[in-house]
C-alpha cells in the first residue's frame, strides 16, 4: 500500500528524485505549519484605511502596495473621497507565464469612497505616497456651528 | 532604582503590536522560488529575514496603525534541504517585499548534452 501511494505521487513514471523537485518544492511552500491559529483570525492580508479626525484636518491613510503614485488617482467632492488606483501586472523577464505555487495577492484594481467626518476645504487637500502607503491630508473648513447667537428680548 | 520603575512603566503603557500575516504571491522559476509580500508601511530598514533549522521568518514593521496598536507583519515557512540559504536575498519597494529563494546548485535541472 505504501509502496502504491509513493508511486501514485510521481505518475508512477519516474523516481521521485527527478520528477518530484516541483512536488518537492510545493510541498516546502504549501505545507507550512504554524499558520492555524492565524490563518481563523481576521489579522491576514489587507488592512482597512485608517482614518483621523483632527482639529485642523482629516487624515486618510489607505494601504497599496506595489502602486505607483501616477497610477493613483484621488478626488474629493463635498465630503466624499474618493480613491482609485491600477496596479499594472509585473510580468516575467521572459514574458512567460508563470508558475504559481500560490497565489494571494489580487491583480489589483482598487476603488474606494469614504464620507468624510467633517467637511472639507478639497482644492486644499494633498497627497503622497510613500512605502505602499497613500496618505491624503484635507484642511477642514471652519465651522461657525460653536459661536452662540446672542437674540435680545425688546 | 526609581529610574528603573519609570522606564518600566514606559515600557508597560506602550501598546503591544498587532501581528497580521501579510498576503504572499510565490512563483517558482528556472534557478529558485520568488516570494513577493505586500508589507505596506515597511522599507529595508523595518525588515528582517531569518533562516533558523530550515525555518524561515519573515517580519516588518509597518508605519501603519490599528486601532492604536503598531502593525508587525510576520510569516514563517519551511525551506526544503533544496534551498541555497546563503543566497536569499531581499529588496523593498512601494510596500512590497520581494524574497528570491535560489535552489541549490544539485536541486536544478542540469541537462547533459549527449555526444
Amino acid at each position: 500500500m505504501n509502496m502504491m501511494q509513493r508511486w501514485n505521487l510521481n505518475d508512477g513514471l519516474l523516481p521521485a528524485t527527478l520528477g518530484g523537485l516541483n512536488e518537492l518544492f510545493r510541498s516546502v511552500f504549501d505545507a507550512t505549519t504554524d499558520f492555524g491559529p492565524e490563518w481563523l483570525s481576521d489579522r491576514i492580508g489587507a488592512l482597512p484605511l485608517d482614518m483621523e479626525c483632527g482639529e485642523k484636518e482629516v487624515t486618510v491613510k489607505i494601504p497599496l502596495p506595489g502602486c505607483k503614485a501616477e497610477e493613483i488617482n484621488v478626488e474629493v467632492v463635498n465630503d466624499i473621497l474618493t480613491v482609485k488606483a491600477e496596479r499594472s501586472e509585473e510580468k516575467s523577464e521572459d514574458g512567460e507565464e508563470k508558475h504559481y505555487l500560490r497565489r494571494e495577492r489580487s491583480s489589483m484594481s482598487y476603488e474606494e469612497s469614504v464620507k468624510l467626518p467633517a467637511r472639507v476645504r478639497g482644492h486644499e487637500a494633498s497627497a503622497s505616497y510613500q512605502d505602499g502607503i497613500l496618505t491624503v491630508v484635507l484642511p477642514r473648513e471652519e465651522e461657525n456651528v460653536d459661536k452662540a447667537h446672542v437674540v435680545k428680548v425688546q | 532604582m526609581e529610574k528603573d520603575m519609570q522606564e518600566k512603566n514606559e515600557v508597560r503603557t506602550m501598546p503591544e503590536p498587532v501581528t497580521i500575516v501579510p498576503l504572499v504571491d510565490i512563483v517558482e522559476g528556472n534557478d529558485g522560488v520568488t516570494l513577493t509580500f505586500e508589507v505596506p508601511g515597511a522599507n529595508s530598514e523595518s525588515v528582517d529575514i531569518e533562516v533558523l533549522n530550515n525555518i524561515m521568518t519573515m517580519s516588518a514593521k509597518s508605519s501603519l496603525q490599528r486601532n492604536g496598536h503598531p502593525v508587525v507583519f510576520k510569516r514563517n515557512f519551511r525551506l526544503s534541504e533544496e534551498v541555497d540559504v546563503q543566497k536569499i536575498t531581499a529588496k523593498t519597494k512601494d510596500g512590497v517585499l520581494t524574497l528570491e529563494i535560489p535552489k541549490a546548485e544539485r536541486a536544478k535541472v542540469h541537462r547533459i548534452k549527449v555526444q
